[in-house]
């Protein structure tokens, strides 16, 4: 335990470390401050998460006596170490203002951190930072190990599940570092910091609060110097944050719950905290002290990387998210039971993130503070709090209570009027936080978008700080004006693994990677093996913007082909084609202002939008450019249906989930700010949700909404009437709608079925009738019963058939939803019940194309052999097709490979190409039967194949047709994408030499010879032998062609 | 005869329009204030869709710019995939000198119309050319409207007008054209428009035109359908099993001239609300259907009316007996 402690006691250190360091951001003391950055900072949600840079800025921006004190942050050029040692509160103030704030980025999503750091990172501290790393995971490791043996560090166990350990492990040492130097160089103030921390370990008799802390100070000047031992305050809250788990059953190993049952009981109230804080310190200090020695003492050389130490801070707060996350529900007070009550939040909470419990304080009336002072009625303290705010707390003996007792806080207290937070004490406040606010924000903005309306919105908050008005944009969308601009600014890509992280991997290793030519498939998701990316996901949620914004961001200039753009096989041949092998103007001439962007890459926006005769065979133009492009392709689309299939298939894919609500929460919050809305979060919850999580739809809803109102809170009624409105429509699957009508309680009203049946009322009643056996009816008495309303449903299913057919074949469509009640809701009542198993697509589709299909074949064959044969089509497949097939295979099963001559001439004398032979048996081939063709060898085929095509046919019909036919044969899959345009004729010219290379690669006959060859479409390799026979056919073939336009 | 009263009393500014008060008022807002958003009106027809927007475009850009800075297309217009590709997107680009804070309008009306390849091509215009040009998108179903294309937009939906609503507008327009009236021919109208302002003034006009007087008699006279309430009392005769007094409302409508395939849908659309047993509306429907097709086939003769009243009558009574 007391290595725990120790454990833990390097953070609160790192704080110490980090003030001496000059400072650099100053964050000006004063609530105000925090405020705005805090406000900032959830409009960076939506930006970015991009703050320490700018938060740095800022604070250089306005230097200010308070800006020495407020020590943070890395070193910057001053290497002074400011003592600043009287000034206590304040700058405790700010560290933990700091602290909370880089908390607050953190839990918006880390990944940033690091180029914050660097960014800033004025050399010194960063480079050694990198170097001391190493060092200091080591000595983490010790410290853990050390945890471990103690007992059960309950933190370590937790965080460690909580993937990067490492990153954490990195920051802590270093910490500890600084600390040692601060503690002797950096009075009072440093020393005050261990005094709080150190306090309570000697102190094991501070039962109440109040004693407590005044031990604590009074010990301050002699632990100054004991440096390493200050666990305890953290202790306390750690402690706390055990008890949670416990609660939760989380993570926390059984050894650790048990010593959590001894220490801990007492906590579960929730100010009891420091109490435990003194019993668990006590026993631990002695331990902890060692253990933090030693710690210290392995990276004592390094100090001087002072700079690191905050960003490491941060980063191991971002690494904490909030252990039970969602695991508790939200508690629900009276209203405004808050009123009136200042809180102010630091460490991580158990089961709700911050942003989430500030808005719980708020939305019940409390204010949200970011320092501690005398007027602060609450520290609602979680895992890892804030040292000087603890320390400070306790000076002013200020109620500490972890996330239980903030939300017993918000079940119990009663009702207040609604006045007290708005016009009270809160208001002159918040006057205050409104200029400084809007200064940030404008500094903000001004460094973030270069939208210049953004600041006037800005001034104008200033104006009127509490009440702003609408404001009249100045005619941007708010869509637009609100767009990222950077990729950390995108809502929900923050994370490590997020697909804009993945994709910008992808993009930058592109042309390393592009060279191999058959890239395995690599193992992880990195995509590395393809060259064409395919973001799919809902609209709304920013892919396009992530896809412009990393090629940004990976110095790629993207040329952007979407939906309003034709995009056929012949415009992508001709204009796409041969840019991917191009370079662009800009490679050459860069301007000052704009860099040359060297690189380009290719956005098919919307490529599920390539419909239409205009857009004939795009896709699989699409799919040959990806094969040969030298630059890299991203695809978007909203999702694959069949014919993108493919597609997906050789890309990268990237699906985009849909965000979660508490994603969009803070970046909707800081544009409502912006734009001068009163927005609390509950109402802004409803409008999330409502738009279904479409952050493009939620600020066209705001904005369209806050036209007559600004006040979206109190007039919540007209609000909730506009989302339920606005809610998007989203078309249901036949999946959904299908259960509705098997059901037998609480049957749905008419007209509810009917619409379920308008949501396909082509595919509806081909699901009836495929799943209607999967429903077992109702209170039938019996197996004879059962089968009877079958029999009644089927019967039902055929009659609806009836009308079905007459209406399609007449357009009698005003038969409509007759048909509905008749195919759908009629069969589904008769057969009510329950469904069992998965609703299977209907086979009818699959079936329908098949018969199409046979039916194409029988009649080309029917044409190919008319000469010969007196049959029609139907004739021909009875009487002729198994005959003929025989024919054939006879020679060819009797002798191998010496009977292709024989095969070939039966062949030659129906007049039938070598894609008949396919259609032959394919239309022969009934299931069940053994296959003749699987008792040919490879070498029989193949040794077919080239008899037929090594001589020449006479056809007594234009064989062009019958060339492109195969082809479609070949590829079933991608033939959706040939078919289309090769049935429009003349789309492809002059590379039927090409086709036909590729004809005989696909070919099955000959695959494997193909997949020796391996190369995508060029199976020139497979092919060679035979190309010069190849080349007659293909040359007559082409002269035909050629002949024929003319 | 004069122009069609929907379009001599077409409001021309906001403030005329009836219904829908709160979401006008914003669009009130926005004809001042201007930056329009992307639009999606949606509701039922007759409910002011087309004349808001095109009360907002003239009030956002003034009858000057209005021809050139408003595109109207409708779906009597060629929407195709190559129309948005070329035409809108042209529009779109084009350079129109207006005050800040006014856009190029598109106005869509009729869009659930359009293919939705042809919305697809529209998704990234709307975005490409926000700043220059705005959409405004007039529809009867939102669903019918690929989901892109309501992320882009706001939506504001319609709701059908209320009684109240419809009658101060046609009593306004009676004392304008001076037309003879009494209640119940307004309320006759009223019925029949069921919430939509467009059917109810067609209505009144044609009334007015063709027999002078507006009164319930006159009103059905013009309104041709069926009346809901002689079909609902055959019904209710098949389903107690009178087939005599089935057989004399059906006689009295075929009587009225009314076409079989007119009556057919009517008495569809009154079994399906019809309160009775699950069960026994779908029989009838089936029987409904049956005969639906028959009519459409061509076979509409009043036989084939009555047999369905057999038939029906016949499923209510064997449906009695297995229930006592």
């Amino acid at each position: 335990m007391a290595d725990i402690r120790a454990f833990f006691s390097q953070k609160p250190k790192k704080k110490g470390g980090k003030k001496k360091q000059p400072e650099v951001i100053d964050v000006d003391s004063d609530d105000g401050d925090f405020v705005d950055s805090k406000t900032e900072i959830s409009a960076r949600d939506f930006f970015s998460q991009r703050p320490a840079s700018k938060r740095a800025k800022k604070g250089k921006d306005k230097p200010t006596a308070k800006a020495q004190r407020s020590m943070i942050i890395e070193d910057d050029d001053e290497d002074e170490v400011v003592a600043v040692p009287d000034d206590n509160d304040d700058d405790i103030d700010e560290a933990e203002a700091l602290a909370v704030l880089m908390g607050d980025d953190d839990d918006n999503g880390g990944g940033d951190d690091d180029d914050d750091a660097i960014g800033n990172g004025s050399g010194s501290g960063d480079e050694k930072g990198a170097k001391q790393t190493k060092k200091s995971k080591q000595d983490e490791k010790t410290v853990k190990k050390e945890n471990k043996s103690a007992t059960a560090s309950p933190v370590k166990t937790r965080r460690s599940p909580r993937k990067k350990a490492a990153a954490a492990a990195a920051a802590k040492p270093k910490r500890e570092v600084i600390e040692d130097d601060d503690s002797s160089g950096d009075g009072g103030h440093d020393s005050t910091n261990k005094a709080v921390q150190g306090g309570p370990s000697k102190t094991s008799p501070k039962k109440s609060k109040g004693s407590t802390r005044e031990k604590g100070r009074a010990s301050v000047d002699t632990k100054t110097k004991a440096t390493p031992k200050t666990a305890p305050p953290r202790a306390v809250i750690e402690d706390d944050d055990d008890d949670d788990d416990d609660d939760d059953g989380g993570f926390v190993p059984a050894a650790l719950k048990k010593k959590k049952a001894k220490t801990t009981s007492p906590k579960k109230s929730a100010t009891s905290t420091s109490k435990t804080a003194a019993t668990s310190a006590s026993s631990a200090s002695s331990s902890a002290s060692a253990a933090s020695a030693s710690a210290g003492g392995g990276s004592t050389e390094t100090t001087p990387k002072k700079g690191s130490n905050f960003w490491a801070y941060k980063q191991r707060m971002q690494n904490l998210a909030p252990p039970n996350l969602g695991q508790k529900p939200l508690p629900s007070g009276a209203q405004n039971c808050l009123g009136g009550l200042k809180f102010v939040l630091t460490g991580v909470l158990d089961s709700i993130e911050r942003d989430t419990a500030e808005r719980l304080i708020k939305d019940h009336g409390g204010a949200v503070q970011k320092s501690v002072s005398g007027r602060v009625n609450y520290i609602v303290a979680g895992i890892e709090p804030g040292p000087s705010k603890m320390k400070k707390a306790e000076e002013l003996k200020l109620n500490v209570i972890d996330e239980d007792g903030l939300f017993d806080l918000i079940r119990t207290l009663p009702e207040k009027p609604f006045d007290d937070i708005t016009t009270g004490g809160k208001k002159g406040g918040k006057k205050a936080t409104a200029t400084k606010k809007s200064a940030t924000t404008s500094a903000a903005l001004k460094a973030s978008s270069s939208s210049s309306s953004s600041a006037a919105g800005a001034k104008r908050a200033t104006a009127t700080a509490s009440s702003p008005p609408p404001q009249s944009a100045v005619g941007d969308l708010w869509t637009v004006k609100y767009a990222p601009k950077s990729m950390e600014k995108i809502v929900g890509q923050s994370g490590a693994r997020s697909n804009a992280k993945k994709l910008k991997a992808w993009l930058e290793s592109w042309h390393q990677h592009l060279p191999r030519k058959n890239n395995k498939p690599t193992k992880n998701d990195t995509g590395f093996d393809k060259r064409c990316a395919l973001l799919v996901g809902p609209p709304g949620i920013g892919k396009t913007t992530t896809a412009k914004l990393v090629c940004e961001a990976c110095g790629y200039e993207p040329i952007e082909l979407n939906a309003s753009d034709a995009r056929s096989k012949k415009l992508l041949e001709a204009q796409i084609g041969p840019l991917t092998r191009n370079c662009t103007m800009t490679q050459f001439y860069g301007t000052a202002t704009k860099p040359r962007a060297t690189k380009v890459a290719v956005i098919f926006d919307e490529v599920d939008g390539m419909a239409g005769n205009e857009d004939r065979g795009g896709v699989g133009e699409i799919m040959k450019l990806i094969k040969t492009t030298k630059m890299p392709i991203i695809c978007i689309a909203n999702d694959v249906p069949q014919k993108l299939r493919r597609l997906r298939d050789v890309s990268f894919h990237l699906p985009f989930r849909k965000l979660q609500t508490k994603q969009i929460r803070s970046a909707m919050m800081s544009v409502a700010f912006k734009e001068g809305l009163s927005l609390n979060p509950i109402v802004l919850d409803r409008i999330i949700e409502g738009a279904n999580g479409d952050i493009r739809q939620i600020l066209n809803n705001m904005y369209m909404w806050s036209r007559d109102n600004a006040n979206f809170v109190e007039r919540q009624d007209i609000i909730d009437r506009d989302i339920k409105n606005a809610t998007k429509y989203t078309k249901k699957t036949p999946w959904d709608c299908l259960p509705l009508f098997f059901r037998a309680a609480q049957r749905p009203r008419g007209y509810e079925l009917q619409e379920a049946f308008f949501q396909d009322y082509s595919a509806m009643p081909l699901f009836m009738q495929e799943n209607y056996l999967r429903c077992a009816p109702h209170g039938k008495s019996g197996p004879v019963d059962v089968l009877s309303t079958i029999a009644d449903a089927a019967d039902a299913i055929s009659e609806a058939e009836l009308v079905g057919n007459f209406m399609m074949a007449n357009s009698a469509f005003s038969a409509l939803p007759v048909y509905g009640y008749m195919s759908c809701i009629r069969p589904g009542f008769i057969m009510r019940g329950s469904l069992h198993g998965r609703i299977e697509f209907s086979s009818w589709f699959g079936n329908n194309s098949k018969r199409t299909k046979s039916r194409r074949q029988c009649s080309e064959l029917q044409q190919h052999m008319r000469k010969d044969i007196s049959a029609d089509t139907t004739d021909m497949r009875l009487s002729y097709v198994p005959y003929l097939r025989a024919q054939i295979m006879q020679p060819l099963i009797e002798q191998g490979a010496d009977g292709a001559k024989d095969a070939v001439a039966v062949m030659n004398a129906y007049n039938l190409t070598r894609a008949d032979w396919d259609s032959l048996h394919e239309l022969s081939q009934l299931s069940g039967l053994p296959d003749p063709t699987k008792r040919l060898d490879t070498k029989t085929k193949t040794a077919f194949t080239r008899a037929y095509n090594s001589s020449a046919h006479m056809l007594p019909y234009a064989e062009e047709a019958a060339s492109k036919r195969k082809k479609k044969q070949k590829a079933p899959d991608t033939e959706e994408m040939f078919k289309m345009e090769e049935d429009e004729g003349g789309s492809n010219d002059g590379d039927e030499d090409d086709e036909d290379d590729e004809d005989v690669s696909g070919d099955a006959m000959i695959k494997q010879k193909k997949k020796r060859g391996g190369g995508g479409g060029k199976a020139a390799a497979a092919s060679k032998k035979r190309s010069g026979a190849k080349k007659k056919t293909a040359s007559k073939g082409a002269s035909k062609k050629k002949a024929k336009r003319g | 005869m004069e122009t069609p009263w929907v379009e001599k009393y077409r409001p021309k500014v906001l403030k005329d329009i009836v219904g829908n008060e709160e979401t006008v008022d914003r669009l009130k807002v926005i004809a001042e204030a201007g930056n329009m958003p992307n639009l999606i009106i949606a509701g039922p027809p007759g409910t002011g869709k087309t004349t808001s927007i095109l009360c907002l475009a003239r009030a956002l850009l003034g009858e000057d710019v209005y021809k050139e800075a408003v595109m109207e297309t409708n779906a009597s217009d060629d929407r195709g995939i190559e129309v948005v590709r070329n035409n809108i997107k042209m529009f779109s680009r084009k350079k129109v000198t207006l005050p800040p804070g006014r856009h190029k309008i598109v106005i869509l009306d009729e869009v659930d119309s359009m293919t939705s390849a042809a919305q697809q091509a529209l998704r990234r215009t709307m975005e490409m050319y926000a700043n220059t040009t705005r959409f405004a998108l007039a529809c009867n179903t939102s669903e019918k409207i690929i989901e892109p294309i309501q992320s882009r937009c706001a939506v504001l939906r319609y709701t059908r007008l209320s009684d109240a609503q419809l009658l101060k507008r046609l009593l306004e327009i009676c004392d304008q054209e001076m037309v003879p009236k009494v209640e119940e021919g307004l309320e006759a109208i009223i019925f029949t428009a069921q919430g939509d302002m467009r059917q109810a003034i067609n209505n009144l006009q044609s009334t007015y035109a063709g027999f002078g007087m507006v009164n319930a008699e006159n009103v059905f006279k013009v309104c041709d359908q069926p009346h809901p309430l002689l079909v609902q009392a055959i019904v209710a005769a098949c389903i107690e099993g009178d087939i005599d007094k089935a057989y004399g409302g059906m006689q009295e409508l075929w009587g009225m001239g009314y076409a079989p395939v007119d009556i057919i849908t009517v008495f569809f659309r009154i079994v399906k609300q019809y309160d009775m047993p699950e069960y026994l509306t779908l029989e009838f429907v089936k029987e409904i259907g049956r005969t639906h097709i028959r009519v459409l086939d061509g076979v509409d003769s009043f036989m084939q009316l009555t047999g369905l009243l057999a038939r029906l009558v016949n499923i209510s009574r064997a449906a009695a007996t297995t229930h006592s």
